[in-house]
């Protein structure tokens, strides 16, 4: 095999393995007849790695409609799958904002205080909210699991579970090992001042950010694309979107003026921060969040209109 | 995605949909004679990634069928569903054209 077609078998590996089955083969002869033994352009490089990312978010049912999906119930069904992974998305970069914005109030005098702490309580009530709303749809969606359990049978079931068991296993390994290290260390040490624990933090959280990926990938990829919903669960689930799309508004506004007033009152607070040495207030992690966040709340918006547009079309049927 | 749906993606003459469908108007191709002809008749080289993502979307649509593969590759036709909504957007392209194309007359009637 030349290093061009090497290299092309390796963009391919961007794509889904069943789209990989069906469209590969094809889809080299295309490049080898375009290209020939000429390297491929960084367009087409760049063409082929997004298209094969976004054919692995169809797949799992995070963009773009389910694959072979048809009519009114795919599409609420597809809808309120993007948003279960706009709400993945964005609950990574909370966490992470949550460890960025930890002590923010030693570093702000009493009379500064006020609007940042309105504005992280009402991230924090918002994120209760938002705790009960998955806690809504996993009522809903429940009679829906059990029904592709019994058609799906416990040991397929688990097998398809596998990697987020496994993923589950390692970060709560991890986390012990965290917590055990941390037990023998001062607030000092815990808190910037032992480099090796940084680093073992920053190990832990990559750790669990792969984990909540995997284990999303299996729930979401695996599982809740074979749910099959009733047209009444279907319009309940829609309700739920919009209300869980709402609370990532909610925290995305209030994120903003708590960065707003922090930056304005203290913006030292951000040049303490592990990675974002300014003075402006315009960290690179916040920065990192804040547009996470947005993503999230974009793929959400798109997904609850998507849903309420099949639950109205399911209802007028 | 529904025929609707899909439908209404090709409302966009540079969508590459519509420009699939324009081209397998003419007759069965494979991907790499479906960029040469889009290229000779829009102007308008499609990138790998883009093109099989739009394969992927009509294909699933109903829009366009494979047919079987001939040295690897696999030549890809417009089915009945495809013609149709090629026809509808067609017929919208050409109102709106004919509506531009008489209103501009109008204008450089009027400057004259």
């Amino acid at each position: 095999m030349t290093r061009r077609a090497r290299r092309a078998r390796l963009v391919t590996w961007s794509y889904p393995s069943s789209w990989r089955a069906r469209y590969g083969e094809e889809l080299l002869c295309l490049l080898e007849d375009t290209y020939g033994e000429h390297p491929m352009s960084p367009r087409a490089w760049a063409s082929l790695v997004g298209a094969g990312l976004t054919q692995r978010g169809r797949a799992a049912g995070a963009v773009g409609g389910l694959t072979g999906a048809n009519g009114a119930h795919d599409r609420a069904r597809a809808g309120t799958l993007s948003v279960w992974w706009a709400w993945v998305v964005f609950g990574l970069a909370g966490s992470a904002f949550a460890k960025f914005s930890e002590h923010w109030d030693r570093v702000t005098r009493p009379a500064n205080r006020a609007v940042p702490s309105t504005a992280m309580s009402v991230m924090q009530g918002a994120a209760v909210v938002g705790a009960l709303v998955w806690l809504a749809v996993a009522v809903v969606s429940w009679r829906a699991l059990a029904r592709v359990a019994r058609r799906m049978g416990r040991a397929r079931m688990l097998r398809l579970l596998r990697p987020a068991l496994v993923a589950v296993a390692v970060v709560l390994s991890s986390t012990g090992v965290l917590v055990e290290v941390a037990h023998h260390l001062s607030a000092g040490q815990r808190n910037g001042a032992s480099a090796w624990y940084g680093a073992g933090f920053l190990a832990w959280a990559t750790v669990c950010s792969v984990g909540v990926v995997v284990t999303s990938g299996a729930v979401l990829g695996r599982i809740a694309l074979r749910l099959e919903y009733s047209r009444r669960e279907l319009r309940i689930l829609a309700g739920l979107d919009v209300a869980a799309m709402s609370v990532m508004g909610v925290i995305v506004v209030s994120m903003i003026v708590w960065w707003a007033s922090i930056a304005g009152a203290a913006s030292r607070f951000f040049t303490t921060t592990a990675l974002g040495a300014t003075r402006t207030g315009a960290s690179i992690p916040m920065v990192l969040c804040a547009l996470t966040m947005a993503a999230g709340l974009a793929l959400a918006t798109w997904g609850t209109r998507r849903a309420l547009h099949g639950a109205r079309s399911l209802a007028r049927a | 995605m529904t025929t609707d749906a899909a439908t209404h993606r090709l409302r966009r003459p540079n969508d590459p949909s519509l420009l699939i469908l324009t081209s397998l108007a003419d007759g069965p191709k494979h991907g790499y004679a479906l960029a040469r002809d889009i290229a000779a008749f829009a102007g308008v080289t499609l990138s790998p990634g883009t093109l099989y993502g739009a394969i992927t979307r009509l294909e699933e649509s109903g829009l366009i069928t494979a047919e079987p593969e001939v040295e690897r590759r696999r030549p890809y036709s417009i089915t009945a569903d495809g013609a149709a909504a090629l026809s509808t957007v067609v017929s919208e392209m050409t109102r709106l054209a004919q509506v531009g194309s008489t209103r501009l007359h109008g204008l450089t009637w009027r400057s004259a």
